[in-house]
């Protein structure tokens, strides 16, 4: 069964500003969903809609196969979601945070607890149990935030750009934790995020967003495959000599992007074994030293930079 | 929406345990809900008092129900205080997102006031007491005394709660409290109105203030409280009816 099923979803505000436009979207059972896109893409909104804290104006939203309009109690009890900004109670303690969220969850006492002491190892909460929430880094208050949104072991984890802001090191282990909540305890993870890397390194399946619609849904590498265009590569001994290769391989390549950077050529490629082939062949021709040719593959990036910034038909 | 509505009490009691705790936890609110009310029943019964001439024997019997509102106008303001809080820090988005009733995050505020403001007048009264201050009343004064204040205070409350989803600003959330503080100021709380010019004196009688301070004061005093009892019952109750709308739509546009 299909985690989260969003077809034709469609949010348009009071003040008249249409945020998700026709969206589209599957997330299957158990899998890490990432939902990238600009700013102003309709990515929160589109989270908002599926933790039921916003209404659509109009599209079809099943959660596990139950209908958002008719069964949003049932649905909320089924998930969680931690938002962009941390939603941690300062006055309270970590625990009475956890318990907190268990009592509204209707979590049995004992049950609570014994999760909750689970949570705690598994987040690496132990050695912050005797200071006052109010004193934990940022990264400490998203973890405990994660941890007790955890409490009442949801099917599905929202978490709106989890790791913003965060120095190198904090994102790091914030992926190896959601990684760790998907293997320990199953849950399908729904993120949102702009950090590209972040998509690719942890997503069975991205969606890209652009304008309130998706643009491409699909694993990271039927994404870059998406694009069909590799790139040659072209490495000389200095920028002279690159500007040298640059107007020979232009006039051979003419109608093709050639880009110069610093000391290597780069080429969109129309058939990446033949272009290898003659761009060797011409440099040896015209006597032109170069330090290597290569075939590179198009990155996640260059798929989002191209789906962004063009559209797709 | 029925199996939430099902757990309307115990969801609401969960919030308000958990908004008692902010207020114990939070030596500002102690400071300036009690301390500064028995602060100004000092002021005024040691500093002005004497010089102040209601026809009472004692100023701090004819003083005491208007500290007591005093002190629900400053305990209303930490109500809209700690809701923007909530709205600021994401904390009512995630309370949107799991399976309780929606408007049991206002009503657990709305419990804490009516608890916390309770345990203030509580407090005042017996420092009152210490100071000197004696009532006749019987049982079921009393009661009609926390009635009225109980009245008063979910009135405020509800107006409170506008604020706190209103306010752009921590500041705005608790700044329209200060007129609800400074009102017994213009009214019979701690001088007769009898003395004012005429125009601050038609303001200071017509305004809801008064009617429950006289009908307060007349309960406190075991003498018969006129129709000022009702009058002051229907400012509340208009208050709440109205407030209570206002909040209730701004919260479900949230």
């Amino acid at each position: 069964m299909d985690a989260i099923y969003v077809e034709n979803l469609v949010k348009k505000y009071q003040n008249g500003m249409q945020a998700l436009n026709g969206v589209s979207l599957t997330v299957k059972e158990g899998e890490i969903f990432s939902l990238l896109g600009e700013n102003g893409a309709g990515k929160s909104t589109l989270i908002n809609i599926l933790t039921t804290y916003l209404r659509p104006t109009s599209g079809t939203i099943s959660v596990f196969g139950k209908d958002i309009h008719n069964e949003a109690a049932v649905i909320r009890s089924g998930i969680a979601c931690v938002a962009q900004r941390t939603s941690i109670d300062t006055h309270l303690s970590l625990t009475e945070n956890m318990m907190f969220q268990s009592k509204l969850y209707k979590i049995p006492k004992t049950e609570a607890k014994d999760r909750m002491e689970i949570l705690i190892s598994c987040f690496g909460l132990e050695r912050y149990l005797k200071y006052p929430v109010s004193s934990y880094s940022g990264g400490v208050k998203r973890r405990l935030d994660i941890a007790l949104n955890m409490m009442s072991n949801p099917k599905i984890l929202f978490l709106d750009e989890p790791t913003v802001g965060m120095d190198v090191q904090s994102r790091m282990a914030m992926w190896e934790m959601m990684k760790k909540i998907r293997s320990d305890f199953g849950t399908t993870i729904f993120l949102t995020t702009h950090y590209l890397e972040e998509a690719e390194s942890l997503s069975d399946t991205i969606c890209i967003m652009k304008d309130g619609k998706e643009v491409l849904q699909g694993t990271p590498h039927t994404l870059r495959q998406y694009l069909q265009q590799n790139i040659l590569k072209i490495t000389f001994a200095d920028k002279g000599a690159a500007k040298i290769g640059l107007k020979q391989i232009a006039k051979f390549f003419s109608g093709r992007k050639v880009v110069l950077h610093e000391e290597h050529l780069s080429v969109c490629c129309e058939n990446s074994q033949v272009d290898l082939k003659q761009a060797g062949h011409l440099l040896f021709e015209q006597n032109i030293a170069f330090m290597g040719i290569e075939i590179l593959q198009p990155s996640l990036e260059d798929v989002f930079i191209r789906l962004t910034s063009r559209g797709v038909s | 929406m029925e199996s939430t509505n099902k757990y309307f009490f115990k969801d609401m009691s969960v919030m308000f345990g958990r908004s008692m705790r902010h207020i114990f936890r939070s030596m500002d609110t102690i400071i300036t809900v009690s301390i500064t009310p028995i602060a100004f029943m000092l002021l005024f019964v040691y500093v002005f008092g004497g010089a102040i001439e209601t026809g009472t024997e004692n100023y701090i019997d004819y003083l005491l129900p208007g500290i007591m509102l005093m002190t629900i106008g400053s305990g209303i303001a930490y109500v809209a205080y700690r809701l923007f809080m909530d709205k600021q820090r994401g904390i009512l988005e995630r309370f949107h997102s799991m399976p309780i009733a929606r408007s049991t995050v206002l009503w657990g505020h709305v419990l804490t006031s009516l608890i916390s403001n309770g345990i203030s007048i509580v407090v005042i009264i017996l420092v009152a007491l210490l100071m000197g201050f004696r009532s006749s009343a019987g049982i079921l004064e009393w009661l009609a005394v926390f009635g009225i204040l109980g009245v008063f205070t979910l009135a405020l409350t509800w107006v409170a709660v506008i604020a706190g989803l209103a306010a752009k600003t921590p500041d705005g959330a608790g700044a329209f409290a200060y007129p609800i503080i400074f009102l017994p100021f213009v009214s019979s709380a701690f001088v007769p109105t009898d003395t004012m010019p005429s125009a601050v004196r038609v303001f200071a009688e017509k305004q809801p203030v008064t009617p429950i301070v006289e009908a307060i004061r007349n309960l406190l005093s075991n003498q018969p409280v006129g129709s000022e009892i009702w009058t002051a019952l229907a400012w509340c109750i208009v208050i709440i009816v109205v407030a209570y709308i206002f909040a209730m739509r701004i919260y479900k546009k949230l």
